[in-house]
């Protein structure tokens, strides 16, 4: 009984650690958008275009807007009834919070030999009506959201490379960590 | 439709250039078949065929074809040294052709980039010894969300620069390609080559390119 108990936790543990991220994105008309998140989104005036994607992924089937707002590019995800879910704004690793930054460098130094951040982005979750003062002053202080660090990395571990997307909180600790599939390139290279 | 009008500028610049020049077209199938052999490692092979619709003479003819075999190491997953051997068969001639690639591919927010950069040597009986420099820049971009994912059709622009050191050659080759399962695709294009732009004596070749990369893994 303790061993599969053991296996058991042994599984849990190492899923949890580690899942490999299965992502699809396609584009989609507007009028396939779930009503709820296109009221939101015409609510908000956007003044560049606004793009539809759905994306599956490990977590399910969630719709995306995605804009540029003051020069920064906005994704909006939402449940498949339209329900928001979160909002994610690409930005540079530099701007996060400097004691924030360095515990999530030192993670990086930790599961890593070798590093180098290919990607930032800032995760806002939280009520609808706080989410949507983002899009009037795109950021500040006073909205009361949840802030999270999405990061894309390429590590290097046992002299191999790969490429991992990282969720930490707004104190950095982590929160969870997705290996990629390393996409094929051999039509760029033969 | 923004595909149609890079094929309508290919050919719009190829048909001024035709005009005082020599000119070739036909088709040049490709089949390159990919198989890891480790982490670091992938042994690539191809088979390339050309026939002309319209060569020279303006007659229809069978040109030549390549044989590859290419080993692929990966420094990391954006960097890689490929070492290569081509044997050419044209007519009763036979070519041989060694190679040597570095190749540099990241990935931006929906467009993949790619840089090769590229020495060759060729050897024939009986000629001399031909040295060539090769510079190549490719850009893939999805026609639908930010990255190709399969029954996905996504977009391929390249432009190379070829120098022998005698001469110099450019080619422009605009392709649709097709993420048809996890392990194939299929590229669909033109493949337009402007050559002894030196010696202004312009050759002017534009074909029809297919190529279908399976992977074995």
């Amino acid at each position: 009984m303790k061993k599969i108990l053991f296996f058991l936790l042994l599984i849990i543990v190492s899923s949890l650690q580690c899942q490999e991220k299965l992502e699809r994105e396609y584009r989609i008309k507007s009028t396939e958008a779930p009503n709820k998140a296109l009221d939101f989104i015409d609510k908000l005036n956007l003044p560049k275009k606004v793009k539809w994607y759905i994306e599956t992924s490990n977590d399910g089937k969630t719709f995306e807007a995605k804009t540029c707002f003051e020069n920064h590019l906005f994704s909006v995800e939402f449940s498949e009834k339209g329900i928001l879910i979160d909002v994610e704004m690409k930005t540079s690793f530099s701007k996060i919070e400097a004691s924030v930054k360095e515990k999530i460098t030192k993670t990086f130094k930790d599961r890593f030999d070798k590093y180098r951040i290919k990607k930032t982005q800032f995760q806002y979750r939280g009520l609808q009506k706080e989410l949507t003062k983002l899009f009037v002053k795109y950021y500040n202080n006073t909205i009361e959201v949840d802030v999270f660090y999405e990061i894309v990395v390429k590590g290097k571990k046992d002299k191999n490379y790969e490429l991992y997307e990282f969720l930490f909180d707004a104190k950095g600790d982590l929160v969870k960590s997705l290996k990629f599939a390393i996409p094929n390139s051999d039509n760029l290279q033969f | 439709m923004k595909t149609f009008c890079c094929f309508l500028l290919s050919f719009y610049c190829s048909n001024l250039l035709f005009a005082q020049s020599n000119f070739n077209t036909g088709f040049l199938p490709k089949i390159v078949v990919s198989k890891k052999l480790s982490n670091k490692n992938i042994w690539v092979n191809s088979l390339e065929s050309r026939t002309f619709i319209l060569d020279d003479n303006n007659e229809f003819s069978h040109s030549l074809v390549d044989i590859s075999s290419i080993i692929s190491i990966k420094t990391d997953f954006e960097q890689s040294f490929n070492f290569g051997y081509i044997l050419r068969f044209r007519d009763d001639k036979t070519i041989h052709r060694i190679f040597q690639h570095y190749n540099f591919v990241s990935q931006l927010t929906s467009i993949k980039i790619a840089h090769r950069i590229a020495f060759e040597q060729f050897y024939q009986s009986k000629r001399q010894t031909i040295f060539r420099t090769r510079y190549r820049f490719t850009l893939e971009k999805p026609l639908s969300g930010e990255r190709v994912d399969i029954k996905e059709f996504y977009l391929k622009l390249g432009n190379e620069l070829l120098y022998d050191f005698t001469d110099l050659k450019i080619r422009i080759t605009p392709y649709l390609g097709y993420q048809i399962s996890k392990k194939d695709r299929i590229e669909f294009g033109l493949d337009y080559r402007l050559g002894e732009f030196i010696k202004n004596n312009t050759q002017n070749d534009l074909w029809f390119r297919t190529t279908w990369y399976i992977s074995l893994n």
